[in-house]
């Protein structure tokens, strides 16, 4: 025997190892918690395009901000304060709260390309007539408000161009949401104010988090503002959505699951072995051999795939509800008097087997070209693997002492009731054949479709999303328009060919209006066009003249509006993506034509109402084929998208079964005993499904997953059982080791159910579900077997 | 000052000139400050035109019937500096206009008196050089006649001034 002092002392080193190994992957990992790798992305390379710039474009750096809990007006005067405070932090690519109002910068660049950017100048403004008429207005706007604001202005553009061309870029949906004339974009029951904001870069650095504290900080000043005698009720408050919000959300929320699950099911599965064991030594080797299996498994996967995701860490954490059962069957199997080691060498093909039918459930996903399922399946497999072999070599050395025993388990007196338990599992066999004829005979429809409701997002949440996008012109999210050249060029003009097409849809009134590049940069045909058709500056200059003297006006006080015009004709005064920089649109610009490859790319999103496909798609061909343009229907493809994953996550689920069922069948050689272990488990499994069915639960993928778990667990314990039949006091110790091992299971699992991320909830519920079916059947089913006179009995 | 003159709207006319028109502009109408201390501006020729400014924000009506639409008032540095002199003149609070403007009082013959009025606030001062408020001094104390506005760009005049006469 070895002295307790030198077991101290390995057990000493053992945690110390496995807890430096923890606190190396914590350290060197890399974390992530970019939910898209367990979710498809397209094949098609113009959908990819598309999928990559809605990830990173400007939409993804969009925050909505929406202020709430004061009348209209007040909430008005609230919208105009924070915008402009927002604005000046500086923080912010773009604050925007209602009309397109252009920053300096911006109105400069309009203001010089005017006669060029869209739409274009009439050339009949410049007409005798036309010129008097303009001046007349001119002369009736100094006399209104807007002469005491920038006279300048009327006088350097008397035909109104820069309005025209402010127009053009504001969205004909646009004004609709500015509430009662209040100037800020508010929902429809005027109880919301609602203002966007973009962040210079997508990504959880420091720079989104700060961002969210200055509009928070700014809704505080306006909170302490309102004073203190300001009611609750009637006090301003903040609600924060948008995609970059959503991110920063889910983010956070995924960061502190792992931490609190993982930490809740350890100290869970410690409260078990305490009230099991009651001594210090098995506790600490058994967690030991647990966390050696979960480090490893994370470690393979930081390996692997060069990341780890924060699913995946939770995920692996609740491995310990199923690796903690190898090492429960070693230490409480142990016949009285033997050693850990002659008990962990007698258990050993028993305990091999069942791990191994466990893993190559699992194995087969480690293949899935998604990354997050091929990490999950790598987490998995690699932890119970060395779980598993840490109980067998690991366990035997840290715990050698035979005084170790679990106090007694009194086994229920269900022996002598034979019927009861025919019953029970008769009832159970015709619930799984139920439940297996229904999954057949629905195929499909049991499965959930949409895949956005496995956003980690509460309902609460996705109503504020829609509650403020309400208030915003909206782009219609499910068409959008991909055009591809060699340089900006050809996809500018192929942006304008469109807009001609798609300008029918909209005066019809069957299309609300479109964003293309080409709306807010002209190619540079179209403004040499455009340059060509302006009048002759001199010609211009002399009309302005002589319709000043018939209004009033001096007549050299429209000189600088001609100088303007001679400007425009010249070649420096073409507008450029250039000369677009530094502007509020060069972002805008940036999100409707991007380089790709060798290439470039342009987007055409359209505006609500939006006509079908088809009328869309003859409007395209309606252009001749020269546009070269093609419409992608975002929803079909996501639907497609999600068929396809399904497709093969089911493979490899059921690689996985029939590869555990060929393990099982190779280590037990006969048909008989491969039944007796498979059909208790395949009963639970269809119960579970069954009951999914019955309360109406979609199944998505992770049920699927759980199932796996719940037939790794159910072949552990029915293996073990099946093994020991014959020798009534091993019977007694497995049903034993069993009982501990799924009530550890079953507690893991359901904390697992009580995370807020629905992936992780769905898999915990369905997985405690399973682990209790499956216990119940193969417990009663093991003593049913070994009833007198019981068609099973050995 | 025009203390006490709150109560009942006052008529003025408002001349306008530009330096590159021919003829100035010239607009009538009253002025008035609701309950809520609200600065209502209604121009009543040569076209219909109200403003109530209250607080940081100016609501403007074009037509009589029309839909009003809202701005902020720091979107019109000339029109915020015009309110701030007006407001000030009509409720007849110095330290209102001490708090916008640094003040320089001027006496006139026969009673007479100038006010000079430079704005503290950076924007405004772009498009605002000076206001001059012009008055008389009578037995129940001052009356303000005029204010004059001299505009500017970027700080310096342009030589375009708004003169507004309160009328009897």
């Amino acid at each position: 025997m070895t002295a307790p002092r030198a077991l101290h002392l390995r057990l000493a080193a053992a945690v110390a190892v496995v807890a430096l190994a923890g606190v190396l992957v914590g350290l060197l990992a890399t974390w992530t918690a970019d939910s898209r790798i367990f979710f498809p992305a397209p094949e098609d390379p113009t959908a990819q395009v598309v999928q990559e710039q809605m990830q990173a474009g400007a939409g993804a750096r969009t925050v909505l901000i929406g202020v709430t809990g004061a009348p209209a007006d007040a909430l008005a005067t609230a919208s105009r304060r924070l915008v402009a405070r927002l604005r000046q932090s500086g923080r912010f690519r773009l604050v925007a709260n209602g009309m397109f109002r252009p920053d300096q910068p911006t109105l400069d660049w309009l203001f010089r390309h005017r006669y060029l950017l869209n739409p274009a100048v009439d050339p009949k403004s410049f007409e005798p007539e036309q010129l008097e008429v303009a001046l007349r207005l001119v002369r009736r706007e100094l006399a209104s408000s807007a002469g005491l604001a920038r006279p300048d202005l009327l006088f350097a553009d008397p035909t109104g161009r820069l309005r025209k061309v402010l127009a053009a870029l504001t969205p004909a949906g646009r004004a609709r949401g500015t509430g009662d004339g209040r100037g800020v974009w508010m929902t429809a029951d005027q109880k919301t104010a609602v203002l966007v904001a973009r962040l210079p870069a997508t990504g959880p650095d420091a720079a989104t988090a700060e961002a969210l504290t200055e509009i928070r900080k700014g809704v505080a000043a306006l909170q302490s503002a309102q004073g203190a005698g300001t009611s609750k009720a009637q006090q301003l408050r903040l609600l924060l959505s948008g995609p970059a919000v959503i991110a920063e959300t889910i983010r956070g929320r995924i960061r502190a699951e792992a931490v609190w699950l993982s930490g809740a099911a350890t100290a869970f599965v410690l409260l078990m072995l305490v009230l099991v064991f009651r001594r210090p030594t098995p506790i600490l080797a058994a967690t030991t051999v647990v966390l050696a299996g979960v480090i490893a498994g994370i470690a393979a996967v930081q390996l692997i795939f060069g990341q780890v995701h924060g699913i995946t860490v939770t995920f692996g954490a609740m491995l310990i509800g199923l690796a903690i059962d190898y090492p429960l069957h070693i230490l409480v199997h142990r016949r009285t008097g033997a050693t850990a080691r002659e008990s962990a060498r007698h258990l050993s093909p028993t305990l091999f087997v069942s791990a191994a039918t466990t893993i190559a459930a699992f194995l087969p996903l480690v293949l899935s070209s998604f990354p997050g399922l091929a990490q999950l399946g790598t987490v998995s497999a690699v932890g119970l693997c060395v779980a598993a072999l840490a109980a067998r070599f690991m366990l035997p050395v840290l715990v050698a002492d035979p005084r170790v025993h679990p106090p007694p388990v009194t086994l229920p007196g269900w022996r002598r009731r034979r019927r009861g338990l025919a019953a029970v599992l008769g009832v159970a066999a015709a619930a799984g054949v139920g439940g297996a004829v229904i999954g057949l005979a629905q195929g499909r429809a049991l499965w959930e479709r949409d895949i956005s409701r496995l956003s980690p997002l509460s309902a609460e949440q996705l109503r504020v999303d829609r509650h403020l996008r309400s208030a915003l012109p909206t782009i219609n999210p499910r068409y959008v328009i991909v055009m591809r050249g060699d340089t900006p060029e050809p996809v500018l003009r192929k942006s304008e060919g469109l807009a001609a097409a798609l300008a029918g849809l909209v005066r019809a009134g069957r299309l609300g209006g479109f964003d293309a590049p080409g709306n807010i940069l002209p190619s540079r045909a179209m403004q040499k066009a455009r340059q060509a058709k302006l009048p002759d500056p001199a010609q211009a200059k002399e009309r302005l003249a002589t319709a000043a003297k018939a209004t009033g006006f001096a007549p050299d006080a429209f000189d600088t509006a001609a100088a303007a015009i001679a400007g425009a004709k010249t070649a420096g005064g073409l507008a450029t993506r250039k000369s677009l920089r530094g502007t509020l649109l060069q972002d805008r610009l940036d999100g409707l034509l991007f380089p790709r490859g060798a290439g470039w790319v342009g987007l055409v999103w359209l505006r609500d109402p939006v006509p079908d496909a088809r009328a869309v798609g003859a409007a395209i061909r309606a252009t001749g084929g020269e546009v070269g343009a093609r419409l992608l229907d975002l929803k079909a493809l996501a639907a497609s998208l999600v068929a396809a994953w399904r497709d093969e996550a089911l493979i490899w689920l059921a690689a996985g079964a029939i590869l555990s069922l060929l393990i099982l069948a190779l280590a037990l050689r006969r048909p008989r005993p491969v039944l007796q272990i498979a059909g208790p488990v395949a009963a639970a499994l269809a119960l579970t499904l069954l009951g999914a069915y019955a309360v109406g639960i979609p199944l998505s993928f992770f049920h699927l997953l759980s199932l796996m778990i719940v037939a790794g667990l159910g072949f552990d314990y029915a293996v073990f059982m099946q093994r020991h039949a014959g020798d009534p006091e091993a019977g007694s110790r497995v049903l034993q080791s069993v009982t501990i091992c799924a009530l550890s299971t079953i507690g893991v699992y359901s904390i697992l159910a009580l995370s807020s991320v629905p992936l992780l909830r769905s898999i915990g519920m369905t997985t405690a579900t399973g682990a209790a079916l499956v216990f119940l059947f193969v417990t009663l089913f093991a003593i049913w077997r070994r009833e007198p006179g019981s068609a099973g009995a050995a | 000052m025009a203390a006490g003159r709150t109560d009942r709207p006052v008529r003025f006319r408002e001349t306008r000139k530009y330096r590159r028109m021919t003829d100035a502009i010239v607009l009538t109408g009253t002025l008035s400050l609701g309950t809520d201390g609200a600065l209502i501006r209604i121009v009543t020729t040569p076209n219909y035109e109200k403003a109530v400014i209250r607080g940081d924000q100016v609501r403007l009506w074009q037509r009589r019937d029309g839909i009003g639409r809202t701005a902020a008032l720091a979107d019109y540095p000339l029109l915020q500096g015009m309110v701030r002199a007006l407001r000030g003149v009509l409720t007849g609070k110095a330290e209102a206009l001490n708090r916008h403007f640094r003040l320089r009082l001027e006496a006139a013959p026969e009673g007479a008196w100038q006010l000079h009025l430079t704005p503290r606030n950076a924007d405004v001062a772009r498009r605002l050089s000076a206001i001059t408020v012009s008055g008389t001094r009578s037995g129940t104390g001052a009356a303000v006649r005029q204010l004059l506005l001299t505009r500017a760009r970027d700080g310096r005049a342009t030589g375009d001034w708004i003169r507004i006469d309160l009328l009897p």
